[in-house]
């Protein structure tokens, strides 16, 4: 979850990593201020996405070119591969904070609010976000789903 | 939930950490220095800390100077005394020669 959550958001695999060894090695700091495992899930999804839009900001570095996408693999259960693909290079090049909205909704499940206390941002930012972040996936798939 | 929403969910499945990760973390963790005592971490106590040790230095730093002047003073003095016992010495010896001479020249023989 944690690698997944960095990986999506920074677009790179190595700085994935780097982010996700120092979630768990600050958790394991935190660890006595850790009341259930509820509250460690939401703790590592927070500190995950947002050490992951930090990284994805200081490094710059937007996935663009097909080789990119390449980067960033996942198992796809259902559905078009390709589709698939297009949509996780679209994800990709959202601005981070739109990023981390549609990989927090989609890949992690989590609703609205949930969202908004793992970025620490209002609700109504989040559906914006949402909505904006959809808006791009619809506008740049189109031409893919027909 | 419409079609592109499910592809989304379909395309953004959550992707395992590489072979090794858990062995990485593992390692970094015992690798990290010991941690820092807590109270450590209080900026206040960390600068109250630094201005005693600046106030120990200076304060070291001043008495040892007044030391060492004290020393080359002491010194001075036993210098001083020395030059007036050899000079009062070479007073005596010159004072033996007059009045050797000055009896020599009175004495009629």
């Amino acid at each position: 979850m944690v690698f997944s959550i960095a990986l999506r958001i920074t677009g790179n695999r190595e700085l994935a990593e780097e982010v996700a060894q120092d979630v768990f090695l600050e958790l394991h700091r935190c660890m006595s201020s850790v009341q259930s495992e509820e509250h460690a899930l939401f703790w590592l999804r927070k500190v995950a996405a947002h050490r992951a839009i930090d990284a994805a900001r200081r490094s710059a570095r937007v996935p663009e070119t097909a080789a990119d996408v390449d980067d960033l693999p996942g198992e796809i259960n259902s559905g078009d591969p390709l589709l698939a693909q297009h949509l996780r290079h679209v994800v990709a090049g959202l601005p981070e904070k739109i990023r981390a909205v549609i990989v927090l909704r989609y890949q992690e499940d989590l609703m609205p609010e949930e969202i908004a206390q793992t970025l620490s941002m209002p609700v109504a930012t989040v559906k914006s976000n949402l909505q904006r972040g959809l808006e791009i996936l619809r506008r740049k798939t189109e031409r893919v789903l027909r | 939930m419409d079609d592109i929403e499910k592809a989304l969910k379909a395309a953004l499945q959550r992707e395992p950490a590489p072979d090794g990760f858990r062995e990485q973390v593992l390692r970094k963790s015992r690798s990290r220095s010991a941690p820092v005592a807590a109270w450590w971490r209080l900026p206040l106590l960390r600068w109250s800390v630094a201005g005693v040790v600046a106030v120990v230095c200076i304060v070291g730093g001043v008495s040892e100077h007044r030391r060492q002047e004290r020393m080359r003073g002491e010194e001075a003095r036993q210098q001083v005394l020395m030059a007036l016992r050899i000079t009062g010495a070479k007073l005596r010896v010159v004072q033996k020669q007059i009045v050797k001479t000055s009896d020599e020249e009175g004495d009629p023989r």
